[in-house]
């Protein structure tokens, strides 16, 4: 077999497992089910929501075509008002500033960041003798059970409270029973103690607005407010594509990505613009009252720019993470991020290409993508998937990295030797 | 040259030929003049999927001197019918006015080329599936439903996801080649758990090559656990059907 061809293989037959796991696929179902019925509820409640979306696309087309002079604008203020930002070019950048604001040896809590994973921080920061702890529910499961996240906004999508019920109790050293409120419980139990000798937060942000350089990050659980309130050190870890002008605008990332995402409201929205301060003696400013007393942004490119310059591959970067072209997917919910990488699907196999994982890892995942349209027609940013799976696939076939037997099967069906 | 040509497509005269054969008896029955090149050859669809515009490039440009000489090209297969019509141009290949048959056969009944008066009941409960390549993309809805809602004594079943919202059967951008299984599960998936066919529909009609064989896969995956009796027809078997006054 080829080396090409073994790519292929490989990710076919742990796709082909996934679809045999019965328990994912019942998973998968109800959540599907799920998530519609949510989504359809925050929609009857607010119609105008679909009004809205239109808007932001405008908002998000007018972003990444200025995404440059956004970023510059933001670290900027974020300086200005006592801050330090970073526009790091690659992931090595982001992580050198990281290890110079992270001390060895240092607890530390994350909330959710996919874009962190890009940087594979944990590691880093584990490999400097920190210790890391993911906080939101189904992180926490997935770095405790050394897994890989299935979904973007649903990592622990496919474990069972029975699995979650055997980790915890092995790692607690106590029997748990499989019951979920029992099982939310114990970890908060247990996270409290970490939030309050954590040395830094890490987390990632829905939006962060240039006139300001605030930082938004949606939530339901209330660990990102304890992530982002507590330790000393915060860190932001966004994608440059996560700036847009203005806070109204990043206000409005929030509505249209949380009813997207099946919300009507989430529990928090939490603001961040620059570290703790009172002037409350003699008017004196002092930073780091409360809260913590550094507010570090790193905004990392990480061929964004490249890919903003794409008229086609810059779509992708209008995603807002809503996770709802994964449920209308009709592939995903039979493989869940099997179909993927660490960003999933369609525009996962984008994301792949530019992000994290490269084109080998793209490739698998565009020939399995059906280029069908439904993701687009559910987006709210209407990001047409089909057309940037059809451009990676031109990318692909220049590069080698076509299946022989795709290859072979377009001959048959075309009579046309494929040189 | 002028006159109208019936472009096959691959998929009908290599695995559909009895498909293909109602198409032409409905053709043949409204008196259409029409054409078919002996030489047809591949539209260049796959190779776009594949990745390989230039070589499609090649193609579009020996099969639009073909295409030219006619002044309407109907086709069945809606991949052709986007091929043609957003891709040719493209590649720089030009293009008569082409149209899908469903369309087509629409404005016979539209012209009374088929007349309403000539169709018979099929006593038959059907789902329409758009094909996505025929909606999404090429935003033909309504021929085909309209078509359908002439024929008496037809009952439809209307699915939770129609139109733009459809949900895709499996059988496109080649990932029956790449992983034929996959295809089938997601056909079967979209049957049982998106469509959710009743246990009385007799049959799903669709417009699209690439739908009707992906889903008689689903239909067999579904089957291999628990036997369904559901048919898979194109539109023009319907009509077919109705004309003939016959259930095939
Ligand atoms: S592509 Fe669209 S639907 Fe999918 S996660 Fe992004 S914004 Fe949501």
């Amino acid at each position: 077999m080829s080396e090409v061809d073994a790519i292929f293989e490989k990710y076919l037959e742990n796709l082909w497992d996934a679809t045999q796991d019965d328990f994912l696929r019942l998973a998968l179902s109800r959540a599907v089910e799920s998530y519609r019925r949510n989504r359809n509820n925050a929609f009857k409640r607010y119609p105008y929501i679909v009004e809205k979306a239109k808007q932001l696309r405008k908002i998000k087309e007018y972003s990444i075509d200025h995404m440059e002079e956004l970023a510059k604008e933001t670290k900027d203020i974020v300086e200005e008002l006592k801050g330090n930002c970073i526009i790091a070019k690659t992931p090595e950048d982001a992580i050198k500033y990281i290890n110079e604001v992270v001390d060895e040896g240092s607890l530390v809590i994350k909330s959710k960041s996919i874009t962190s994973e890009e940087l594979h921080i944990n590691q880093h920061l584990e490999e400097r003798g920190c210790t890391v702890y993911e906080t939101d529910l189904g992180e926490f499961i997935i770095q405790q059970l050394k897994s890989r996240p299935m979904h973007i906004l649903s990592p622990a999508i496919h474990v069972p409270r029975e699995k979650v019920a055997e980790l915890l109790s092995k790692m607690l050293g106590k029997q748990l029973p499989p019951d979920i409120p029992t099982l939310v419980g114990e970890v908060k139990r247990f996270l409290r103690q970490v939030y309050f000798k954590a040395d830094v937060g890490i987390s990632g942000a829905n939006a962060i607005a240039a006139e300001t350089g605030t930082t938004f990050i949606i939530e339901n659980e209330g660990n990102a407010k304890l992530v982002t309130g507590l330790p000393k050190k915060h860190i932001v870890i966004a994608g440059l594509e996560k700036v847009v002008p203005t806070l109204q605008d990043a206000m409005l990332v929030v509505e249209v990505a949380s009813r997207y995402a099946n919300y009507k409201a989430p529990s928090y929205v939490n603001l961040i613009s620059c570290p703790s301060k009172t002037g409350d003696i003699e008017k004196q400013v002092v930073y780091g009252a409360h809260g913590p007393s550094e507010y570090h942004v790193v905004l990392l490119d990480n061929n964004r720019t490249k890919m903003a310059k794409d008229p086609v591959y810059k779509q992708a970067l209008y995603c807002l993470r809503c996770g709802g072209c994964l449920y209308e997917c009709p592939i995903y919910p039979l493989t869940a991020g099997h179909f993927g990488y660490l960003y999933m699907a369609g525009l996962g196999a984008i994301l792949t290409r530019f992000l994290i994982g490269g084109i080998e890892n793209a490739a698998p995942i565009a020939y399995t993508c059906l280029m069908c349209g439904r993701c687009k027609a559910h987006c709210p940013m209407e990001i047409d998937v089909p057309e940037m799976v059809l451009k990676l696939r031109q990318e692909l076939a220049e590069a080698g990295l076509t299946p022989s037997w795709v290859k072979e099967g377009v001959e048959a069906i075309t009579g046309i030797k494929i040189r | 040259m002028g006159g109208v040509l019936l472009w096959r497509g691959c998929t009908y005269p290599a695995k559909l030929v009895e498909e293909l054969e109602a198409l032409l008896r409905v053709l043949n029955h409204a008196k259409v003049d029409f054409s078919i090149l002996e030489d047809e050859k591949c539209c260049g669809y796959p190779l776009i999927l594949l990745g390989r515009r230039d070589l499609a490039k090649e193609i579009a440009e020996e099969n639009s001197k073909k295409l030219n000489k006619y002044s309407l090209v109907i086709t069945p297969c809606p991949a052709c019918f986007r091929m043609f019509s957003q891709f040719y141009p493209t590649l720089g290949a030009k293009t008569p006015e082409i149209m899908h048959v469903s369309q087509f056969l629409h404005k016979l009944m539209q012209e009374k080329r088929i007349d309403a008066s000539e169709l018979k009941p099929v006593k038959l409960k059907v789902m329409y599936h758009d094909p996505c390549e025929l909606g999404r993309h090429m935003g033909v809805y309504e021929e085909p439903r309209k078509i359908l809602a002439e024929i008496p004594g037809l009952s439809l079943y209307e699915q939770r996801f129609v139109r733009e919202k459809s949900v895709c059967c499996g059988g496109g951008s080649l990932l029956p080649v790449y992983t034929s299984s996959l295809s089938a599960m997601v056909a079967a998936r979209k049957l049982l758990e998106e469509d959710r066919i009743p246990e009385d529909l007799d049959a799903i009609v669709t417009t699209c090559p690439q739908c009707i064989l992906n889903i008689r896969q689903g239909i067999r995956w579904i089957s291999e656990e628990k036997p369904i009796n559901v048919r898979v027809y194109n539109l023009a078997q319907i009509l077919d059907m109705s004309l003939r006054g016959e259930i095939q």
